[in-house]
């Protein structure tokens, strides 16, 4: 019922931004089309995967070529073929992620937001003090805490992300619960309930949809981060961060294509999400002073 | 009214103790109380004697009951006592790293923050002041690409670029092979002016150059939209336009508009650095850098849960420091804060 | 005794959604020792008109063509520099918001005798003497100099801008709308201070979006709508002459304080400047428009002496 009602809200905010002709909407579209690439990348994986990633398919250390275009890693797999499956594990990861994030995060801010009191006194502190400490950091003690795996790594991203989202809501939802159209639906008897679902919730589509995008950017590279460190998957598991590492020894080499494709993915999918959340918030602030 | 300032500062300083204490309470809770014997985990499959597993308990503390470690822990750490290492080498007090692995970190981060504020505050100005053109666009896009860029990814291909194929910068550790300096403070650069040491000096900075780039470009990323967006703000306001009306310079003005966005912006260099002390990890651990970052993901390797705790704490306490600075510098700044 | 000519000004903003012709065409004069207010509803191009003068419009607006002679100087082509000696010490503005127009980081004496010291050759110290005499001619304390902005309030933050502008006796003082912002009583003050330095010998050049503020002080009024000058007189002419029937709206949609009356209000909303109405912009809510007034601008008519008025209603051979 709410989710439905959240789902038509979301999707009559993409349209108008989408499909509009307005200043900044050529990053929302070249940001879209980087996502979308990424994930059709992740959902056809084995379709269009050229070889299997976890075997060894040629010689160790081939440079790119026509047979390998992004070259082979120190075991002899395939970096093209690593790259198409690695998109998996980090979408699997940061949407599961920003999911997990976003089911608490939300909700504790609404009602922290709207009720106010010892509650949101107690919350608003344990949230602020780990905020205010580096993300990675606290991931890191969680992931080494759970042990290697992608779903761990989501938890502990998922984590570090709660009072991102718990602040954010909670600030629209003061902002919002003491304008004066709350008042006078509160005067003409409207219930808790009513008020935070007609009332806070759309209005907070927007900014969740800003907060989402910025945040998913950040935790992409928290995950590569925490894979980088070798605390999201093990061998032989192909994930950017991971295979980036495990290029690092042999850069000055002269291998150089270890480790430019796995890191230039990551930025790529995380650019494509900045740009989205930069045109999207640059439309809102653009709203907001007509 | 700087009779306040004392009173002002106390109460901020009170203030952080709660923060602390979560953040140690959440870390404490994590790694002492998640399922899995961290002993066992540190001694992983290799066949100790009972004994021995029993000493390195008691080292760790942990062979008193959970709440009892959490007040003695704490007390400990008012004495500056982060506990013992509890895998090779093993034993060792954990603050003996910190003494000489932070200085390598804070020289690290204190650079990299001077290139991201400066970036940053040069992109965001030029952005701001040419808003609504192709530069302000431009500027916008280096923002995005500045913190997407993944720093790892990053540092490896400025090295590859500068010492590889150029071969003129250094790519790890904080000096050349040979060159020594007195540690005084740790932090390389000064020490090296303070005893008068140039080889040591064009050392030290020619390893921080790599380093300190990779983290300021990134970090100046998300610095350029602050100061972009704040500016922006400040040059509509009207005393913008009646500086402008009264005949002052544009050179004057912008000034003006700067000093006035500045000040928000330094609420959130705070928050900066603690992002830097984030990324400082990466950082290090790309650059082969020997500060709290490698430290911290050696100890991971090892399983040393009890190191990595200690040296969380003092991270924690750090940046709760730093943000106690921040306050107060900003009470100082602006006018309009009461104290 | 001319002292400000405005021309055939248009001030344009180039947008990315269409081109906003902000002030389309506008002529005024204004002269020495006078007050004349230019009165419009939000958006007519008044506040444009004014910024025009000091050009500060900002990108991506730009002055398209016309001219602005100030005391026989051409304004809009005089080099950068000279014109910003100008301001400050030929020409003075107050802006609406005493929250906003004020440096909030620098004390108020500072900020005032800074002015002094970059157009005249006096340091620091005088320059504060200087700020301290300004401030008690506004109706402040001496003390003040040392006060920053938001220890004081709205009225006195006004009366600091007024300093601030008239430090160095301009011939001109441009105020747009500076009792906005402030509450009824507190307005009438900062009008008398206004007057007073209009009685020394300054022409005010007045920005309001009320009509009976504008009476009040006025000598002439100046009536604009939608980017142009459809009205302009002396304060008696326009009071109790009005000939446009924006005026006649504008006049008839504010209670008489005199007796009973039915107070009407002027249909519709005003256009958007990117695409305005064909002919007489204010046709479509116009009461009395007829078949010209959609095909083609009327042109300003002097209609008695000194009162001029753009409507086809009074055009020889009209109506």
């Amino acid at each position: 019922m709410i989710p439905k009602k959240l789902m038509n809200m979301l999707w009559s905010v993409i349209k108008t931004y989408l499909l509009t002709r307005a200043p900044g909407v050529w990053m929302l579209r070249v940001g879209v089309g980087i996502v979308l690439f990424f994930v059709f990348m992740a959902l056809l994986a084995p379709w269009i995967s050229p070889y299997d990633p976890t075997k060894r398919v040629a010689d160790p250390f081939l440079p790119p070529s026509r047979e390998y275009p992004m070259g082979t890693n120190r075991i002899g797999q395939d970096v093209l073929s690593r790259i198409i499956w690695g998109s998996r594990i980090v979408l699997y990861v940061v949407f599961l992620a920003t999911a997990l994030s976003m089911a608490i995060g939300i909700p504790l801010g609404l009602i922290s937001g709207y009720y106010g009191g010892k509650l949101d006194r107690v919350l608003s502190m344990v949230m602020d003090s780990m905020y205010a400490f580096p993300a990675l950091i606290l991931a890191i003690a969680i992931a080494a805490v759970l042990g290697p795996s992608p779903s761990n790594t989501a938890i502990a991203i998922a984590f570090v992300y709660v009072p991102t989202y718990f602040r954010m809501i909670r600030g629209q939802t003061l902002s919002i619960k003491s304008s004066l159209y709350v008042d006078a639906a509160r005067a003409l008897g409207a219930s808790d309930n009513t008020i935070m679902s007609k009332y806070i919730l759309p209005n907070l589509a927007h900014t969740v949809l800003v907060v989402f995008t910025l945040s998913v950017t950040d935790a992409i590279l928290t995950e590569a981060g925490l894979s980088y460190l070798g605390l999201s998957v093990t061998v032989p598991t192909p994930d950017w961060g991971y295979d980036l590492r495990a290029g690092q020894p042999f850069l000055l080499d002269g291998k150089w294509w270890l480790v430019f494709f796995p890191g230039l993915m990551v930025m790529l999918l995380a650019m494509g999400f900045a740009l989205i959340g930069e045109a999207l918030s640059e439309r809102i602030s653009l709203a907001q002073t007509r | 009214m700087a009779r306040g300032l004392g009173y002002y500062i106390l109460v901020r300083a009170l203030m952080i103790i709660p923060t602390i204490l979560i953040l140690y309470t959440i870390v404490f809770i994590l790694l002492r109380l998640l399922p899995g014997d961290p002993i066992l985990a540190v001694v992983g499959t290799r066949h100790i004697p009972p004994e021995q597993l029993e000493h390195l308990r008691r080292i760790a503390g942990l062979d008193k009951p959970p709440y009892i470690q959490y007040f003695e822990y704490l007390w400990n750490v008012f004495h500056g006592d982060f506990g013992v290492t509890l895998a090779i080498p093993m034993g060792k007090p954990v603050k003996d790293y910190i003494f000489t692995r932070f200085p390598a970190t804070l020289e690290l981060t204190i650079f990299s923050f001077i290139v991201s504020v400066g970036l940053g505050l040069l992109t965001g100005t030029i952005a701001a002041i040419k808003r609504g053109t192709v530069i302000d666009t431009g500027m916008r896009l280096y923002s995005i690409i500045a913190y997407t860029l993944f720093i790892p990814w990053f540092g490896l291909m400025l090295q590859y670029f500068f010492g590889l194929i150029l071969g003129i910068l250094p790519t790890s550790g904080r000096l050349d092979p040979g060159i020594k300096v007195e540690s005084i403070t740790g932090l390389y650069v000064l020490d090296s002016i303070l005893t008068g040491n140039s080889r040591a000096l064009a050392s030290a900075l020619a390893h921080l150059v790599l380093p300190s780039i990779t983290l300021g470009i990134v970090l100046s990323g998300a610095y350029t939209r602050l100061v972009r967006n704040n500016l922006v703000d400040i040059l509509s306001m009207d005393f913008i336009r009646s500086y402008h009306a009264r005949g002052i310079s544009r050179g004057k003005i912008v000034w003006y508009a700067l000093k006035n966005a500045f000040i928000p912006v330094i609420t959130l260099m705070g928050l900066q650095f603690a992002i830097l002390l984030g990324g400082a990890i990466l950082t290090e651990t790309t650059f082969s850098w020997p500060g709290m970052g490698t430290f911290i993901v050696d100890r991971i390797d090892y399983r040393d849960y009890n190191s990595i705790q200690g040296a969380i704490i003092f991270f924690a306490f750090f940046v709760s420091i730093i943000s106690l600075i921040v306050d107060i510098i900003y009470a100082l700044l602006d006018p309009r804060v009461k104290y | 005794m001319v002292l400000l000519e405005i021309s055939n000004i248009k001030i344009y903003y180039y947008t990315l959604t269409g081109i906003v012709k902000a002030v389309d065409n506008v002529s005024l004069t204004i002269n020495e020792n006078e007050w004349i207010s230019i009165v419009g509803e939000s958006g007519c191009g008044k506040s444009t008109l004014a910024y025009g003068v000091i050009r500060l419009i900002p990108p991506p607006g730009k002055v398209v063509s016309g001219k602005i002679i100030f005391q026989g100087k051409d304004l809009l082509s005089m080099d950068r520099e000279e014109f910003r000696k100008m301001l400050g010490k030929d020409i003075g503005m107050v802006f609406q918001d005493p929250m906003t127009s004020l440096d909030p980081l620098r004390k108020v004496g500072e900020q005032l005798a800074e002015v002094f010291m970059t157009h005249l050759k006096v340091d620091q110290k005088e320059a504060l003497k200087y700020a301290g005499d300004l401030l008690e001619k506004v109706g402040l304390t001496r003390d003040r100099v040392n006060y920053y902005p938001h220890q004081l309030s709205g009225g006195q933050r006004q009366r600091v801008s007024i300093a601030i502008a008239m430090a160095l006796r301009p011939k001109l003082l441009i105020a747009d709308e500076p009792t906005t912002a402030l509450d009824v009583i507190v307005q009438d003050t900062i009008m008398d201070l206004i007057e007073s330095f209009k009685k020394e010998g300054t022409s005010i050049l007045f920005i309001t979006h009320d009509l009976a503020l504008a009476a009040e002080r006025s000598d002439r009024i100046a009536v604009m709508y939608a980017g142009k000058l459809v009205e302009l007189g002396s304060v008696d002419q326009i009071i109790d002459n009005p000939r446009h029937p924006y005026t006649i709206g504008l006049l008839q949609s504010v209670p008489d304080l005199w007796g009973p009356r039915r107070i009407e209000s002027i249909s519709g909303y005003p256009p958007d400047l990117r695409t305005p109405p064909s002919g007489c912009r204010f046709h479509p809510r116009c009461k009395e428009k007829f078949e010209p007034c959609s095909k083609e601008e009327p042109p300003l008519i002097e209609i008695e002496p000194g009162h001029y008025v753009s409507c086809w209603l009074y055009v020889k051979g009209g109506a």
